[in-house]
């Protein structure tokens, strides 16, 4: 629970290319990963939190994000199965605001599963299960430039597999 | 001059080579090999840099003060000299347009590379991108891509599986990705998923039923997870002439091979707009095979229950409510709800509800649904001025309703007859009072443990070009807004709070103030509120003594009201100002979906 302190209080997050960020506990702590290191420190404001797995410009737009959600009420904990009523739809905010390359775009999804903010992962992954909605397969391989490495077997298995799914 | 523009000047005045004054036209490559080498070539300006009038061979072909057509009056020229330098300089120019020609194709070819080589980058960026996520991310991404296919999910989850090994082993390890089953799969392909989904998983089957629908073979390829059900959609054709029969078939089937299905915890029934079915009694056999469901969902499909059901909690029911049978929808709904002793939630998605119909001899006069803690009304596709004040379904089941442990209410009224020319004027405001009155009846004050109130009326057709009427308003009866801790409110007209008339409070007791609730009131998305009507809305309040115990007014996505007028109406301290878009669930008008496949 956040008193009135809490919210006036200043967080110091420190990047891994050594960038200092100085923004507001409401902010800092849609990060539970951030809460719990603000919790584990106590009232020690002056000391700064580390994010060694977060460079500055993937932090800066994680920040963005945070600054925009700051007075969303805490995600509730869900059970996996909760999720599969649920669509691919984005906010009309959160679509714009992850209208990014997609180097960028898997930067924050790892920063945002490192960090632990749940909504922000979220967002992030249904950007891409949006990316990959109705695309055959040769399709998404382009889209993410992998290679097909199957053997000429898992190729003929697979060749099965489709065969089965046609067959009605 | 400032030092900067004189040193350009001066690098201007270097490249052209004023200072070796060579005297052919190809000093114009001695210029550009210069230019290259300048270490402030980017400062040049080159449009001034290779002037004309700079260059050498230009001066000594036009440049002298002798004109040389001066004497050419039989039209020839006279200065032969003059004569040989042009001929000269105009192979130099054939020269050095040749050269500029090769250099282009040159920076042509170089620029070509150069896109491959980014590209080239840009992909191998995004491949570490994908690359970079962890298993468990991945297999989050395919499970939301899966799963917001439903029935089709298999099918996704079979392409995910096919673009590469790394691809293939997550999709195969997350075994959440292979459980739904869908009744017109293959029997190889229904056996795969069972398989793939591996013996601890629980299913999401969905069967589809039309004329040529066997059930026994789908029962036979479903039965050994038959006991891992989950949820089970029932989707019906719409030319499917009798669910009742198809459904009595399949509980029959179940009932035969003793098959139970402990883990069911959803039921879901979709019978097709064009073929409503209300009444169909489920057999008693249908308690013993779910025995913990908690769920049902049924569109267009009304069911009776030969006993209680003390599992479910939740009911979602769409469906039209006049219909010339007996019992009517209405009545078959309220009996259902009778047998629900545990419900708490309860949606219901009405059609065509504005219409009148007498049900009231058939009717209870009061429904009590006691643990009945969130309801939520949609009334999409509601032709406003068709309502009568005789009655409507919707007015009768409200009436009827009792939830006194209601905790949450909201009403979503999507107008499909606005017209901005026509709607003017006071038969639309009464005809917005009658609906109001019917969708907030006084007997919810009696629901003492409400928390918060939705009201949503909202236009079901295009948005009108201009300002929806200032004439027009909803007037909102304040008695219920009065003991709700919070309200939200969006509209699409002028909204007052007012007292009902005396005939409504002919048998009600007045309302202490002290026991007024109302704490924070929200407008959300009115996309026509302004100044005025904002102004009238909570004068409104005042006048009927509430605003006083009012801690927070919020404004949420009203585009014509600015923050600063907000503030001048309600003061700083109340007003919070919110420009983010507002998330209202509406149902709009639907779409009959034919195709099921």
């Amino acid at each position: 629970m956040s008193t009135t302190e809490d919210k006036t209080r200043k967080v110091k997050l420190v990047t891994s290319d050594n960038e200092e960020f100085e923004v507001d506990w409401e902010v800092a702590t849609r990060s539970v990963l951030i809460k719990h290191m603000l919790e584990d420190i106590g009232e020690s404001e002056e000391q700064a939190i580390p994010l060694p797995n977060v460079t500055a410009n993937v932090l800066k737009k994680v920040l963005e994000w945070c600054e925009h959600h700051r007075k969303d009420p805490e995600p509730a904990p869900e059970s996996s199965d909760d999720n599969r009523k649920r669509t691919l739809e984005i906010g009309d905010w959160d679509a714009k605001f992850i209208q990014v390359d997609q180097e960028m775009l898997f930067e924050i999804i790892l920063a945002a599963n490192y960090l632990d903010i749940k909504a922000l992962l979220d967002v992030g992954c249904k950007t891409v299960a949006n990316m990959i909605k109705g695309k055959q397969p040769e399709e998404i391989r382009k889209m993410f430039n992998i290679v097909n490495d199957f053997t000429p077997e898992e190729e003929a298995q697979i060749k099965k597999e489709n065969e089965w799914a046609e067959d009605r | 001059m400032d030092s900067a523009s004189q040193s350009s000047d001066e690098s201007e005045s270097k490249l052209v080579g004023q200072d070796d004054c060579p005297s052919h036209v190809s000093e114009v490559l001695l210029a550009l090999e210069k230019s290259a080498r300048m270490p402030n070539i980017y400062d040049v300006e080159f449009s001034k840099a290779f002037e004309m009038k700079n260059w050498t061979a230009y001066r000594n072909v036009y440049g002298s003060d002798k004109d040389p057509f001066a004497d050419n009056e039989n039209g020839r020229v006279v200065d032969p000299a003059w004569v040989h330098h042009l001929s000269y300089s105009e192979i130099e120019i054939d020269v050095v347009e040749e050269m500029l020609t090769t250099l282009l194709g040159v920076t042509k070819e170089l620029r070509s590379q150069f896109k491959m080589s980014r590209e080239r980058i840009e992909a191998a960026k995004r491949f570490k991108g994908i690359k970079s996520l962890p298993d468990e991310l991945l297999a989050k991404i395919f499970q939301l891509s899966v799963w917001e296919m439903e029935r089709l999910g298999a099918k996704r989850a079979m392409q995910l599986s096919q673009v590469c090994r790394r691809f293939r082993n997550v999709a195969l390890e997350t075994r959440a990705l292979w459980t739904a089953l869908y009744s017109l799969s293959s029997q190889q392909q229904t056996e795969m998923l069972i398989s793939r989904a591996g013996p601890n998983e629980k299913f999401h089957a969905f069967i589809f039923f039309d004329s040529f629908t066997k059930l026994r073979p789908i029962i036979d390829s479903y039965r050994p997870v038959i006991p891992r059900w989950k949820t089970l959609t029932l989707d019906y054709h719409r030319w499917v002439p009798n669910v009742r029969a198809v459904l009595g078939e399949l509980f029959g089937i179940l009932a035969m091979d003793g098959a139970r299905s402990p883990k069911l915890e959803e039921l879901t029934v979709n019978s097709g707009e064009a073929n409503p079915h209300h009444g169909c009694i489920l057999p008693g056999e249908f308690q013993l095979w779910a025995p913990n469901l908690r769920t049902l969902r049924c569109s267009y499909f009304i069911p009776l229950i030969s006993s209680s059901m003390a599992t479910i909690s939740t009911l979602v029911i769409i469906h039209e409510f006049p219909s010339p049978t007996r019992p009517s929808p209405l009545k078959t709904l309220v009996e259902l709800l009778l047998k629900l002793p545990n419900l708490s939630v309860f949606e219901l998605e009405a059609h065509d509800a504005y219409m009148y119909m007498n049900y009231r001899d058939e009717m209870p006069s009061v429904t009590e649904c006691i643990k009945i803690t969130c309801f939520r009304l949609q009334l999409p596709n509601f032709p406003l001025e068709e309502l009568s004040d005789r009655g409507s379904c919707i007015a009768t089941l409200m009436n009827a309703l009792r939830m006194p442990s209601l905790e949450e209410l909201s009403i979503s009224i999507g107008i499909n007859d606005y017209d901005q020319k026509y709607s003017e004027g006071t038969n639309w405001s009464r005809s917005l009072n009658i609906l109001s009155r019917a969708l907030l009846p006084k007997h919810l004050t009696h629901s003492t443990r409400m928390k918060s109130l939705l009201f949503d009326m909202w236009i079901d057709t295009d948005l009108p070009e201009g300002d929806a009427s200032s004439s027009i308003t909803l007037n909102i009866p304040f008695d219920v807004i009065a003991y709700t801790p919070s309200v939200t409110i969006s509209s699409f007209v002028q909204v007052l709070f007012s007292q009902r008339d005396k005939v409504e409070l002919q048998h009600s007791t007045s309302i202490a103030s002290e026991r007024y609730r109302l704490r924070v009131l929200k407008f959300a998305g009115c996309e026509f509120m302004k100044f005025g009507e904002f102004k009238g809305s909570i004068q409104s309040l005042e006048s009927t003594g509430i605003w006083n115990g009012i801690e927070e007014v919020i404004i949420q996505d009203c585009k014509l009201l600015v923050q600063k007028e907000a503030k001048d109406v309600v003061g700083q301290k109340k007003l919070r100002y919110l420009d983010l878009p507002t998330d209202l669930r509406r149902s709009h008008t639907p779409r009959d979906d034919d195709d099921f496949r």
